[in-house]
């Protein structure tokens, strides 16, 4: 097998010819609901897929969805780490880097669900690792894939709204991920919350679009000690203020607007296609870029052959680890920085129950 | 409020309303150490911004209710759902309850147990009834089956809110702040004369919190309301106004009549060709296209104009629910007038991200 570091050398032509052995660590809600999918539409390119999970039981239960492939399972990643070629990391965020640091050392190729890391020093320990073995990182951050977001990315860089003033984001749901284990919220788990599930897709999006990392006005949380429901960010690139505003608490309009000095864009963050450019002149276009109907099974799609095809050197990868870092970073740096938001209906409590801790 | 961060108090139905908001003001004010049982760990999102024991507790399993009551001295029981959920899930409650001998079960009921055309000054005396909707009636059963473990020696308090509403209300805060919101809600004129008996959440909160030191409480029920006694077409002007929303126009009662008729067919219709056809019409939704426009313009339509059931049963209801035991027993005195509510309310619904 060809190894190839994170898109460091051109892409192999020709027609792949070998079969990968592939390890699925994590068997929780993603990997029942989008990474086995996926895999199974590439069960060309396997030779074994490794079910890996704690819960052994578990992924039994999810091995018989990969029938016509030879699928086993393991307890431990340890277990199958001299027996695999390529792993997919889809573990809670804290266990990334326990998990992938040890794999890239042995030469094994990481695709590593989003966010990359809980921590910017654990994501560069991540990246500096696969450089060191010359395999790849890969980073599971579907939004860089979103056509709507990649014409965004190219309209900002060619200028054709001149230079960006403001950047609003918008991003909230009520929280209903099916989660197996509760890792977002159990304790004993990382004390962050949306900005880390949610906020690393829109952190990542800003720094990709700019081209850089803007610096922290101001991180406001709802935390009391546990992971975030809601989080207000301010931030500063350049001339350009940028307000985030997340939540996974509430329904927020779940758009983006992005005003330069000679017009806007804006868009819908669940629109993997279309958004809306108006002009200087205040003159309205809607731009479609690809098919309405991918839904996020399109996606995994899409990374999986990427990152099979990246891991044998037939094609550079979609998302590397070092591409996200910056958002990593800059995810840091908001929570060293976050204060409390007013909650104004807290307030009351001692009014009827005494002093409040 | 006597502290007492040893004491171990289980929430059911922690990851809603009501439930979190126990949460917060026991864990807030050290009133105990709180345990939350959520029925799905994605309902846990509020209550885990707290440093909070969040365990698996849906009613219905007996294992998880089991586990989840092990060494609780209180529980609060808020959990709510279907018939099953409020009736089975009461049950399985208090007999996890009584076999771990808790000191005191509260057991957060609802005034609708009154049945829903009850008029004039209700007070616990009123027999409970079986004649309202299903979840008035599920309600009703499970404070009999309250009735039945108190009777073999489980210390239980029932209390009985109306109209909560306040911070995280989705029925009487958000959505209403909705219809508000959509230019399409009115004053409904003689069907909105009928008495909305507001309690603000952290009222309810506080006086069932308080009923635990006092043992006249026990096996006992308990009206609980607000201070105000408003008609309903009067809170939605005050909600309206306090969200600095132009006046409310008024609509007559014979049109606002033909308008909910109007709407329950267009419902009713609505749920048939859901049943039927589901998948088709998610995929017409997801389109993105006039046709998805079209159908959330109907379903915001169908949102923003009350139905015939609310119209009839609930904002015509001239009934006042009685509070006055609470007030001789417990010592409760509401602390939040509707002005100071609706304040709150609107706090919460900037943070929420509602715009007007």
């Amino acid at each position: 097998m060809t190894v190839v570091a994170s898109g460091a050398e051109p892409p192999r032509t020709g027609r792949r010819t070998s079969q990968l052995r592939v390890a699925m660590i994590g068997c929780g809600a993603i990997a029942e609901a989008y990474y086995l999918p996926a895999l199974k539409q590439h069960a060309g390119m396997l030779r074994q897929v490794v079910l890996v999970d704690p819960d052994v039981r578990r992924a039994r239960a999810l091995a018989a969805m990969l029938s016509g492939i030879d699928a086993r399972c393991a307890e431990s990643h340890e277990k199958v780490w001299n027996d695999i070629d390529a792993a997919i990391v889809a573990t809670p965020p804290r266990a990334h880097a326990g998990i992938a640091l040890p794999l890239l050392a042995r030469g094994v190729h990481v695709l590593c669900e989003k966010p990359l890391a809980d921590s910017a020093a654990d994501a560069t320990a991540m990246i500096a690792r696969a450089a060191q073995s010359r395999v790849c990182l890969f980073v599971n951050q579907t939004r860089r894939s979103y056509p709507a977001l990649k014409r965004v990315k190219d309209l900002l860089t060619s200028g054709a709204i001149g230079e960006c003033v403001t950047i609003e984001h918008r991003e909230g749901y009520r929280f209903a991920w099916p989660s197996v284990s509760g890792w977002h919220f159990a304790r004993g788990n990382s004390a962050r919350g949306v900005l880390l599930d949610q906020g690393v897709h829109a952190l990542d999006a800003i720094c990709w679009w700019l081209g850089g990392k803007p610096r922290v006005v101001s991180c406001r949380t709802d935390s009391f000690g546990g992971p975030e429901g809601a989080a207000d960010v301010a931030l500063q690139f350049e001339a350009c203020a940028i307000s985030l505003s997340l939540s996974w608490l509430s329904q927020l309009s779940n758009t983006y607007r992005i005003v330069g000095t000679r017009g806007a864009i804006e868009g819908s963050i669940a629109d993997f296609c279309r958004f809306t450019i108006v002009d200087g002149r205040g003159r309205i276009k809607r731009v479609k870029t690809g098919p309405a109907r991918w839904d996020y099974h399109d996606l995994f799609h899409l990374f999986l052959a990427n990152f099979f095809d990246a891991v044998e050197g037939y094609a550079a990868p979609l998302v590397p680890g070092t591409a996200v870092l910056p958002a990593i970073q800059l995810m840091d740096e908001c929570y060293r920085s976050a204060s409390r938001m007013a909650m104004p209906w807290l307030e009351t409590l001692p009014e009827l129950h005494g002093p409040v801790s | 409020m006597v502290q007492s961060p040893d004491r171990v108090i289980l929430v059911t139905g922690g990851g809603g309303f009501i439930g979190n908001r126990f949460v917060e003001v026991i864990h807030l004010t050290r009133f105990g150490r709180v345990r939350v049982g959520v029925r799905r760990w994605a309902s846990a999102a509020r209550a885990a911004r707290f440093p909070v024991d969040i365990v698996p507790c849906d009613v219905l399993d007996v294992a998880q209710i089991e586990a989840a009551m092990n060494g609780v001295d209180v529980v609060v029981h808020c959990a709510v759902g279907d018939e099953r959920v409020v009736v089975d899930g009461t049950r399985n409650v208090l007999e996890a309850a009584a076999r771990s001998q808790v000191s005191r079960v509260l057991h957060i009921s609802t005034a609708e147990v009154y049945g829903s055309d009850v008029t004039g000054r209700v007070d616990e005396s009123r027999p409970c009834t079986t004649t309202g909707s299903a979840y008035a009636n599920a309600k009703t059963r499970a404070e009999s089956i309250v009735r039945e473990y108190g009777s073999r020696g489980l210390p239980a308090t029932i209390f009985r809110p109306s109209i909560v509403y306040g911070p995280w209300s989705d029925q009487w805060t958000a959505a209403l702040a909705e219809r508000l919101r959509s230019g399409r809600w009115r004053r409904y004129a003689r069907y909105g004369e009928g008495i909305c008996n507001l309690v603000y959440v952290d009222d309810l909160v506080a006086v069932a919190l308080s009923s635990i030191r006092s043992t006249n409480a026990v096996g006992q029920a308990f009206n609980v309301g607000g201070p105000d006694i408003v008609t309903w077409n009067e809170y939605f002007d005050r909600f309206n106004q306090a969200m600095g929303l132009p006046p409310l126009e008024v609509r007559s009662a014979g049109g606002a009549k033909a308008k909910s008729i109007a709407a329950g067919a267009v419902r009713t219709t609505a749920q048939v060709l859901l049943a039927r056809h589901r998948t088709i019409l998610r995929k017409l939704g997801e389109s993105g296209g006039w046709v998805s426009a079209g159908m959330m313009g109907v379903k915001r339509w169908m949102c923003t104009n009350p139905s015939s059931t609310e119209l009839e049963h609930l904002y015509s209801r001239k009934a006042i629910y009685d509070w006055s035991k609470a007030r001789q027993r417990l010592g409760y005195r509401p602390a939040f007038d509707l002005d100071r509510g609706l304040r709150l309310s609107v706090d919460w619904l900037r943070y929420a991200g509602f715009e007007n």
